[in-house]
């Protein structure tokens, strides 16, 4: 063999296998970081699906429907209207919001009821995933108490 | 060939210590730490309580230190509010 075959040889047999490490390890970094991405936009949607109950509960006390109404509709597909318990849909009204809510309360003192089938419903979807919030009545809204819990 | 083998020491050089890049573990902990706090703080201040923590939060700000990874969540509070959190490095 000539002279210094065997260095090349060495040479590149050891930079192509460090050349093919680097590689492997640079695609499963991003791969776990893809999937990491995706996972967080699943648990963005989960908080979202679970404050949308709170932030009704919030602005029918606050008396701010409006200011609900705005933002959440922008957030997902946003419905209300009576609630069928035979097919357990959620059947859409004309009215708008505000007015609808405002109809269906009973307020007695620092309480708030929703006895009828009212329902509130947001459907949400991103990156693949979907989820949803819902308010369901009957309904119990303490104003006086931080979580608004009866 | 000479002064060949003097070449390719030279590139060993260079490549060798880079195993130890590839023998560390990926910091991937951090940004599932950071967004399980910030998902966390933000639910605390939706509550109405103030998070306490050694992480950095800023509600509508712009961060003011560096970090290495932060993450950004947004609540209802009054309106649309914008909760940010990272670990400052200093």
């Amino acid at each position: 063999m000539r002279r210094g075959v065997f260095a090349l040889t060495w040479f590149l047999l050891v930079s192509l296998t460090l050349i093919s490490l680097y590689a492997t390890k640079a695609t499963l970094l991003n791969l776990e970081l893809k999937k990491q991405s995706e996972l967080m936009d699943a648990e963005e949607l989960f908080y979202q699906a679970r404050n949308f109950e709170f932030d009704f509960f919030k602005a029918v006390s606050n008396h701010n429907l409006d200011e609900f109404y705005n933002y959440w509709d922008t957030q997902g597909d946003l419905n209300y209207g009576y609630f069928d318990y035979s097919n357990l849909l959620c059947e859409q009204v004309s009215f708008s919001f505000t007015e609808f809510i405002n109809n269906q309360k009973i307020q007695e003192d620092s309480v708030i009821f929703f006895e009828n089938s009212l329902c509130v419903t947001l459907s949400l979807e991103d990156s693949g995933f979907k989820t949803f919030g819902v308010v369901v009545s009957p309904i119990c809204i303490n104003t006086s108490s931080q979580y608004f819990s009866c | 060939m000479k002064g060949f083998f003097s070449i390719e020491l030279l590139f060993l050089y260079f490549l060798l210590p880079n195993l130890l890049y590839l023998v560390q573990p990926e910091k991937l902990v951090l940004t599932r730490e950071i967004e399980v706090y910030t998902q966390d703080a933000a639910q605390v201040l939706l509550y109405g309580y103030t998070p306490t923590g050694t992480h950095s939060i800023w509600v509508d700000l712009e961060p003011d230190c560096d970090f290495e990874f932060m993450y950004c969540t947004k609540r209802f509070i009054g309106g649309e509010t914008r909760i940010c959190a990272a670990e400052c490095l200093h």
